[in-house]
């Protein structure tokens, strides 16, 4: 079993707990996977030319796309296979977008390569960006709820909103932001 | 926006839970073919001889190669679902329906006068097959299309056309009820076309509603 697999196995074990119910396991297993994404992304973005400062916006795409189609995985299957075919799918959607601007060969056949541990300090890269293109409502609930953190119980209080109005505009949002990433690539 | 912030969003959010249910397919199929039976009892109806020619292995022949052309491909569209699937070659959940539609030939070859075989496969309405089949595929067709959009499939195009010649096979089915030509040729030429068409269908549609 090499690494790739015994840390993918963590994984699993946080996000079938994450799907009975366990937020921190949740939360956890998203913390995980970040740096094992961008060490994928790190490796497939080399070889095709993108610079660095696109990095982070496939982290978080992929983070994005995982968090929507989680239900995909089974599992009873392993999660490793899971976790990099979509990141492959996502790269080759950042390669088709770069691709247009730089007009640079893709090769489609990414390999996996080390996880990269720290996060490079971006103040507000493209999903900032991608957020005007979200209704205002879902706007403001993403960006409280992600920047500052806020439960979705206090943002119903702040925008006196009810919770279920609440819960509804964030999922949208995110749907919405993996939709306007995904308009990028076309 | 920062890593960890998004995260918060994503955690937040993990309550809401997205979801395919375990009789999914069999929903799916049900809603196919019911769509499709709606729009072809509202437009088309069953053959006036019906009743005359249920027994006919003519006619069972054309449901067995329409059952089974549809049948077959459902375990791809359900491994289409996860995006790490490994398909095998999509030729391989072809066989059972070429194998069957080889037999249908075979019979109406061994069993009709050469002189009928042109005939036959013409038959009478080419056309309003090769114009119903893709119409009636269409209500299946966006049921399969709204059932992989909830899944992850990695290859857009290719799911489109799988689930264009799924839906093709569940219209060819339904179609069968009318259908007023007999002959497995006829079937071999014209249905075959006629779902050719809802893979194409299926394909172009894919291409723009199953990215993600």
């Amino acid at each position: 079993m090499n690494d790739f697999d015994t840390k993918t196995k963590a994984l699993g074990v946080l996000l079938q707990r994450a799907n009975a119910g366990d937020a921190l396991a949740y939360r956890s297993f998203l913390e995980h996977l970040a740096p094992l994404v961008r060490g994928m992304a790190r490796g497939g973005i080399g070889r095709i030319g993108t610079p660095l400062a696109d990095l982070e916006d496939a982290v978080q795409e992929t983070l994005l796309a995982v968090h929507l189609k989680r239900h995909t995985w089974r599992e009873d299957q392993p999660i490793g296979p899971w976790i990099a075919a979509i990141t492959r799918y996502k790269l080759i959607d950042l390669a088709r977008k770069y691709g247009r601007r730089k007009e640079i060969e893709l090769d489609e056949t990414f390999e996996l390569a080390a996880p990269e541990p720290e996060e490079p300090a971006l103040a507000d890269h493209e999903i900032g960006r991608l957020m005007e293109s979200v209704s205002e409502t879902q706007q403001k609930v993403v960006r409280s709820i992600s920047i500052k953190g806020a439960s979705i119980r206090e943002v119903a209080v702040t925008m006196n909103m009810t919770e279920g109005a609440v819960r509804v505009a964030l999922h949208r949002g995110l749907k919405a932001m993996a939709e306007a990433y995904r308009r990028l690539a076309l | 926006m920062k890593n960890d912030d998004f995260i918060n969003a994503l955690v937040e959010d993990h309550a809401t839970r997205p979801g395919v249910s375990r009789f999914a397919m069999g929903i799916v199929v049900a809603f196919g073919l019911a769509f499709s039976l709606a729009i072809f009892l509202a437009f088309l109806g069953i053959r006036a001889d019906f009743a005359h020619v249920v027994a006919d292995p003519h006619l069972v022949f054309k449901f067995v190669f329409a059952a089974s052309l549809f049948g077959s491909l459902l375990p791809l569209v359900k491994a289409l679902l996860r995006p790490e699937a490994n398909i095998v070659s999509p030729l391989f959940y072809l066989l059972i329906p070429a194998l069957v539609l080889a037999c249908g030939i075979a019979f109406q070859l061994a069993t009709s006068p050469v002189d009928f075989w042109v005939s036959g496969m013409m038959g009478r309405y080419p056309i309003a097959c090769l114009r119903s089949i893709p119409a009636l595929a269409m209500g299946p067709l966006v049921v399969l299309m709204v059932f992989l959009h909830n899944g992850a499939p990695t290859r857009p195009v290719f799911s489109g056309a799988v689930a264009g010649c799924v839906a093709g096979g569940m219209a060819a089915f339904i179609y069968a009820l009318h259908c007023p030509d007999d002959s497995a040729l006829f079937v071999a030429l014209w249905y075959s076309l006629a779902i050719a068409i809802t893979t194409g269908i299926g394909a172009a549609m894919g291409a723009k509603w199953l990215r993600w």
